[in-house]
């Protein structure tokens, strides 16, 4: 068990950053228009965890305030990397860690979501995240 | 011819006790001259005079004032004494007395030595005494008086020196011309006159009667004239509202033609409807964003719901196992194995059960640190997890509510298309031509019925101002009818009143000229002036004294013949007034040299023969043996004034 702290700013792949901008000026979701760039690392983060998808970033890139990610998002991201480290709470005092595990589900979340949008077109995309999510809470109930 | 035959001053100003002066009544013997130093009391015989017969002194204004007692009485008196000062003067012709004037004031010492006049102490009596001598009150003192010195003309019987020397100096004119009517009875023609002119006030013509008529004639014409115009601009409004009224009902009838449909508020219910349908599809278009913003920022929670909900449950474990304390003091835990006991006195002995338990608590300090941090963190992933239990019902939300706009949208559609239905089936241009027409029809409609109301209100107020000035009319022409009645009473009034002014100035002009004739020759005769031609006095009342080639000298006079000039006019009013009262002068030669007051003494001998005067003299200054010789023709008794040095009072000595 080792005590880190993460870095200031946290990195996404270098390659992915264009397909951030355009999500962020609304070119690709509509809705995700004016969102932050944090916002958007946590919506791709999420589709990883959710489709297992986690990638080792080849080129970091620091784009993402460390600070507004932890406190908008902190224990999300903690809950990953608990769920994600044979530490589980363990991994707690080490930061750099549980951002490094965040920084790669966002990374394969990211490829995830470029790949669906360009499979499924335009508007697809949403209809299917909407259904997916309602599958999975029914799933839940059941 | 009235002359003073006894004065007595008592009690009063310098005057201790009573004092007598006999003056002369010698025809001959005309001058009486009391003489005295500065403050001796010659001016207090003259106010003496004035007070007796009119109640003021002659230098006061106003009533006599409240203390006239004799200083060395007052020393003598006692509180409460009483006081009298009196004034009595005898008028008789030659050497009887015929009249006998008495003025009387008692003052009582007050406790702080004051004398205050006594009520009812003030006494004026005049006793007439006949033929046979018998005595008797007049009743009317006070008119008495105007019988030897008129109150109107006083002035022209007591002079000071400084009085008659500038007596033609201001005011020449007017003076001259008062004096003249002041000792006539031209006055009382005067108050005839303007008594006449008061009453004629009332039966004055109004002077703008017809004039006035005439411009309320004027003014009705204008009114009537401008009633016309306002008629004119009626009728021609109420054909204009006609004309409108029959195109409105035209207008009406055609609307009317078109059926039932009821444009405006169709036009009216198709708006509504275009707003209902944009306002709902906007609140579809927004309740879409909010629930797919809703979707978005659950998005996350729910992906990773089993992440969370795994490591809620391992949190939980760790608690539940004790793995996971509250801050551990390592320092204090190490000191306790060093000391190889426990907090608890267990002996901590290497390779002990107890020791090695402690020794796997202190591997726990670490997380310990943490714990603080993640029971908070534990409740942000609880918080998480139950935001995904409530998404489905707050999608149900939105799902209905959009259910709901769909709806209401899909009817407003529904409507607008019957609505549009009926406009096709309408000649809505038609229609909405004859409804703009109808609107401005009923506009002017408005405008013209305004401007009708104010027409009318402008005829109805013009009738009434013509009913007025007609009413004014006939009020003047009768005042008019009146008037003319009056107007001949005026006229005769009138002409009466000219002719008493005429006589009046003429009257006056006559006296003036035989004024003017007096004083020349009074002043010519004791004038040694070989430049002075004559004395005149102009038109404008202006007394003159004139050479040969009718030049004013009156500037050029000395002061003795200004004196004299003065003197002489004086003469001469006393002859035509009728009164031949004495004359009394105060100081009259005082600021002259010697030979003005010769040449001056020397005229008055002369302008004064026949008359009592009674000079009021300096000693020593005035009157020395050279004045004395002068007069001596004329001087019928001779006083001296002699103030005492040890007591305030003055005592008369008569010398002559």
């Amino acid at each position: 068990m080792s005590e880190t702290t993460a870095p200031r700013d946290i990195g996404i792949e270098k390659s992915t950053h264009p397909f951030y901008e355009r999500i962020k000026q609304g070119n690709i979701l509509p809705e995700l228009k004016k969102y932050e760039m944090a916002y958007i690392f946590i919506f791709a983060m999420a589709y990883g965890v959710h489709y297992g998808k986690r990638k080792k970033l080849d080129d970091r890139r620091p784009t993402i305030s460390k600070n507004f990610l932890e406190n908008n998002f902190g224990w999300l991201i903690r809950a990953v990397a608990i769920q994600s480290s044979p530490e589980g709470v363990e991994i707690i005092p080490d930061e750099a860690e549980i951002y490094h595990i965040a920084e790669e589900y966002a990374n394969g979340g990211i490829n995830y979501i470029q790949e669906e949008i360009d499979a499924s077109g335009p508007g697809q995309f949403e209809k299917d995240m909407e259904n997916e999510l309602i599958d999975i809470i029914s799933n839940m109930k059941d | 011819m009235v002359r003073m035959v006894e004065l007595n001053i008592e009690n009063y100003r310098p005057y201790y006790l009573m004092n007598t002066f006999d003056f002369s009544v010698d025809p001959k013997k005309n001058f009486n001259v009391i003489i005295g130093g500065n403050g001796h009391g010659k001016t207090s015989i003259m106010d003496a005079i004035s007070w007796c017969m009119y109640g003021i002194e002659q230098h006061k204004s106003g009533i006599h004032e409240l203390d006239l007692v004799n200083d060395k009485i007052k020393n003598e008196s006692e509180i409460n004494d009483i006081i009298t000062t009196s004034v009595e003067i005898l008028f008789g012709e030659n050497d009887r007395v015929e009249y006998r004037f008495l003025r009387s004031m008692d003052y009582r010492k007050t406790s702080d030595d004051t004398f205050a006049p006594v009520l009812g102490g003030s006494k004026f009596s005049v006793k007439v005494i006949d033929e046979r001598d018998n005595v008797s009150d007049y009743p009317y003192p006070e008119t008495a008086v105007n019988w030897i010195f008129p109150s109107k003309i006083k002035h022209l019987f007591k002079f000071d020196g400084e009085q008659l020397k500038n007596f033609f100096e201001r005011d020449n004119s007017n003076k001259t011309k008062q004096a003249i009517k002041d000792i006539t009875q031209i006055n009382k023609l005067e108050s005839v006159t303007s008594r006449i002119n008061r009453v004629l006030k009332e039966y004055k013509p109004k002077k703008s009667s017809s004039k006035e008529i005439e411009d309320l004639d004027a003014c009705d014409a204008g009114l009537k004239l401008k009633l016309a115009g306002f008629e004119e601009n009626q009728r021609k409004l109420q054909e204009e509202y006609s004309a409108v009224e029959t195109e409105l009902n035209s207008v009406e009838g055609k609307l009317k033609a078109l059926g039932d449909v009821n444009i405006d508020a169709l036009t009216e219910r198709q708006k509504t409807l275009d707003t209902t349908i944009k306002k709902f599809q906007a609140e579809i278009t927004d309740t879409k964003k909010e629930k797919f913003s809703h979707i978005l920022q659950s998005l996350p929670n729910i992906f990773c719901y089993q992440i969370l909900d795994q490591a809620n449950k391992k949190i939980e474990q760790k608690y539940e196992s004790g793995e996971l304390p509250s801050d551990i003091k390592e320092g204090f835990v190490k000191k306790l194995l060093e000391k190889h006991k426990c907090i608890c006195h267990t002996e901590l002995k290497e390779g002990s059960q107890s020791r090695k338990n402690v020794e796997e608590y202190l591997k726990l300090v670490p997380l310990s640190k943490y714990e603080d941090k993640i029971r908070h963190g534990q409740q942000n992933i609880g918080m998480r997890i139950n935001s995904v239990n409530t998404f489905l019902e707050q999608r149900k939300l939105y799902e209905t509510k959009l259910i709901d706009l769909e709806e209401r949208l899909a009817e407003a559609n529904e409507e607008s298309k019957r609505v549009q239905s009926l406009f096709k089936n309408t000649n809505v241009e038609n229609a909405k031509s004859l409804i703009s027409q109808q609107t401005a029809y009923r506009n002017d409609l408005s405008r013209l019925t305004r401007d009708i109301g104010n027409i009318e209100g402008k005829i109805e107020a013009t009738k009434n101002d013509i009913t007025e000035v007609e009413l004014d009319i006939k009020k003047l022409t009768r005042l008019q009818i009146k008037d003319e009645v009056s107007r001949e009473k005026y006229e005769i009034g009138s002409q009466i009143a000219d002719f008493i002014t005429n006589l009046q100035e003429t009257l006056l002009k006559e006296l003036k000229n035989d004024i003017e004739h007096q004083t020349n020759s009074i002043f010519k005769q004791c004038l040694i002036e070989p430049r002075v031609d004559r004395v005149v006095i102009t038109d404008d009342y202006e007394c003159k004294v004139i050479d040969k080639k009718g030049n004013n000298l009156y500037s050029d006079l000395s002061e003795g013949q200004k004196e004299s000039l003065a003197a002489a006019f004086i003469m001469a009013l006393r002859k035509d007034s009728g009164f031949d009262s004495p004359i009394i002068f105060d100081f009259p030669f005082g600021r002259m040299d010697n030979n003005l007051r010769i040449e001056t003494i020397t005229s008055l001998n002369k302008v004064l023969s026949d008359v009592q005067v009674i000079f009021l003299l300096i000693e020593g200054t005035e009157f020395r043996e050279l004045e004395r010789k002068l007069m001596s023709d004329h001087l019928g008794s001779l006083y001296q004034l002699q103030k005492q040095t040890t007591e305030p009072r003055t005592e008369v000595i008569k010398l002559e």
